[in-house]
């Protein structure tokens, strides 16, 4: 018993060793407790978005009238108004816009953690967190090419997050 | 507004301001409400008109005990004192109301009895697209375009923190100030991480307190016993209420309408400004309202500052009783800066400008999200 404990431990201890060097060359990550997130509730004119995400796409609109792709959604296009929109998969791609690191605690979040705004390669921007990186200003460059990655944070619910392209996770 | 028709004759704040744990945010909009009728020589029963944000007219009316004949609950963050003044006016020049009463009260750090301007639920656009991702509020939305600005214009983060030197310096002057002890950059930059590059003191103080207006017609100002504070211009503007969606990280698009239209309708040149007020929730707020509102030209407003032009003796001062970084912020601060405008235009402030005959003050609502500007100017400006 007292050596199952004590494997036990020397277990945890190269676990912990490997969560230090998995932090500190991918980035950890930045979730502690998904169930403290503010989930996102959806209203008809949102559903595709959500659908979307929970089948690992990241859906845009676009107006038939005067070409215009927008976020977020809306059955209407913002620039002409038209009602004659389309739902169509993004690329996924994107650069940084723009973030902030917070360092004050969040009970869904380990540690300081970025909120960024991505620039959408379709045009579009949008907020997200920056993952499977350091959140650390060095590893968060302005306009560095990224990727839409989801995640399910609940039975109901994928985000659209985002990390470094080529990123090995 | 037709220049110089609308004039500020009451303007008061409330007895304390800090922290006030003994009153009820109600209380606060009534003991600055008290506080301004006394300063305007008039009694409840002479008002016709109440605006106010944070509380509803109808609560503030009722315990004041005022019936009016013209309401405004324009409610668009901290900048909603800047367009209940440019309402009233229109309401007065229309022949709504005569006497217009604008409280501002909030229990911003004790949370007595606070209600009113809060974010929306989970099913709303800003519910949906940005909450899921850890934001709390101001300190990780506000700060978010600035960055990008900092990548676009050169400003350094040395600028970002001598707006908050500059702003103390101010507040030195200050007796009222919650925080006068002079500071310095390498302070500023070295103090607690708040959200990156966003330190400490370079976010909103936060305390309790309030404020209040009362606005008639131009022509009646012999009636009181204050020097009149004469509206020049006066302009508004709404963006988005996302602020990943604002159009342009480096400008604000609710900041240039709002003063364009105040600057039109009050026919003046920049130079002819004396004092400016910019609502400073954090630090690089005065960078976007120099720079917006045309003082500066884009990224010029960060050395400019960092020169001095900005604090005491300077050519153009800016945020005079100290700002949202050391005088006070409630939450919704544009009523403080309202108030610091009135006080240049009488020549009774802490730290009084000389010859302040115009000045310009500039508010925002919620993250980039909302803006108003008043131009008020001494009877030598009709």
């Amino acid at each position: 018993m007292i050596k199952y404990s004590l494997r036990l431990k020397y277990d945890a201890l190269w676990l912990r060793v490997i969560l230090v060097a998995v932090k500190t060359f991918f980035g950890a990550d930045i979730m502690a407790d998904l169930s403290k997130l503010s989930m996102p509730v959806a209203t008809p004119e949102t559903q595709h978005f959500w659908e979307g995400t929970q089948e690992g796409e990241l859906r845009l609109q676009k107006c038939l009238s005067c070409s215009d792709t927008y976020f977020p959604p809306r059955p209407f296009c913002p620039t002409c108004s038209s009602q004659d929109v389309e739902v169509f998969t993004a690329s996924g791609r994107a650069t940084l816009y723009s973030y902030i690191i917070n360092h004050r605690p969040h009970p869904a979040f380990d540690g300081p953690y970025s909120i960024a705004v991505v620039e959408l390669e379709e045009g579009p921007r949008m907020m997200t967190n920056i993952i499977n990186t350091p959140q650390q200003p060095e590893n968060l460059l302005l306009d560095m090419p990224l990727l839409v990655v989801f995640r399910k944070v609940s039975e109901a619910v994928a985000l659209p997050y985002f990390q470094p392209a080529g990123s090995a996770i | 507004m037709k220049r110089g028709s609308i004039a500020i004759v009451g303007a008061a704040e409330t007895t304390e301001l800090g922290r006030i744990p003994g009153l009820s945010q109600l209380q606060l909009h009534a003991d600055a409400a008290l506080n301004c009728m006394r300063d305007a020589g008039i009694s409840m029963a002479d008002i016709d008109g109440v605006a106010c944000a944070g509380e509803s007219p109808t609560s503030v009316a009722h315990y004041l005990g005022i019936q009016p004949n013209w309401v405004d609950s324009t409610s668009v963050g901290g900048c909603s004192f800047m367009l209940h003044v440019r309402h009233a006016a229109a309401a007065i020049n229309d022949g709504l109301c005569n006497t217009v009463l604008i409280t501002h009260g909030e229990s911003g750090r004790s949370n007595v009895g606070r209600s009113g301007f809060r974010g929306g639920g989970a099913a709303t656009l800003p519910g949906q697209f940005e909450a899921p991702f850890g934001g709390m509020g101001p300190t990780t939305s506000f700060t978010l375009p600035f960055l990008r600005y900092m990548k676009e214009t050169g400003t350094t983060l040395e600028q970002l923190a001598m707006v908050v030197v500059s702003q103390r310096r101010w507040a030195g002057l200050n007796p009222r100030a919650t925080l006068k002890e002079p500071t310095t950059v390498d302070e500023v930059m070295n103090d607690r991480m708040i959200a990156y590059p966003f330190t400490k003191p370079e976010c909103c103080l936060v305390t309790d307190g309030g404020g209040a207006l009362i606005v008639v017609a131009a022509d009646r100002v012999a009636d009181f016993p204050q020097s009149p504070v004469y509206l020049l211009g006066t302009g508004e503007s709404v963006e988005t209420p996302m602020i990943s969606q604002m159009a342009d990280f480096t400008s604000s698009r609710a900041f240039k309408i709002a003063s364009a239209n105040a600057f039109a309708e009050a026919g003046i040149q920049h130079s002819e400004v004396d004092h400016v007020m910019i609502y400073d929730a954090f630090a690089h707020l005065p960078f976007y309202g120099l720079e917006d509102m045309g003082f500066c030209k884009k990224g010029e407003a960060g050395p400019y500052i960092a020169e001095g032009n900005t604090s005491p003796g300077g050519e153009l001062p800016v945020n005079t009783n100290g700002g949202g970084l050391s005088y006070m912020h409630s939450g919704m601060y544009g009523m403080y800066a309202l108030q610091e405008s009135v006080r240049q235009i009488r020549g009774n402030a802490a730290a009084q400008v000389e010859a302040a005959n115009i000045s310009v003050c500039h508010g925002v609502g919620g993250m980039f999200a909302a803006s108003g500007t008043i131009i008020m100017g001494t009877q030598e400006t009709l």
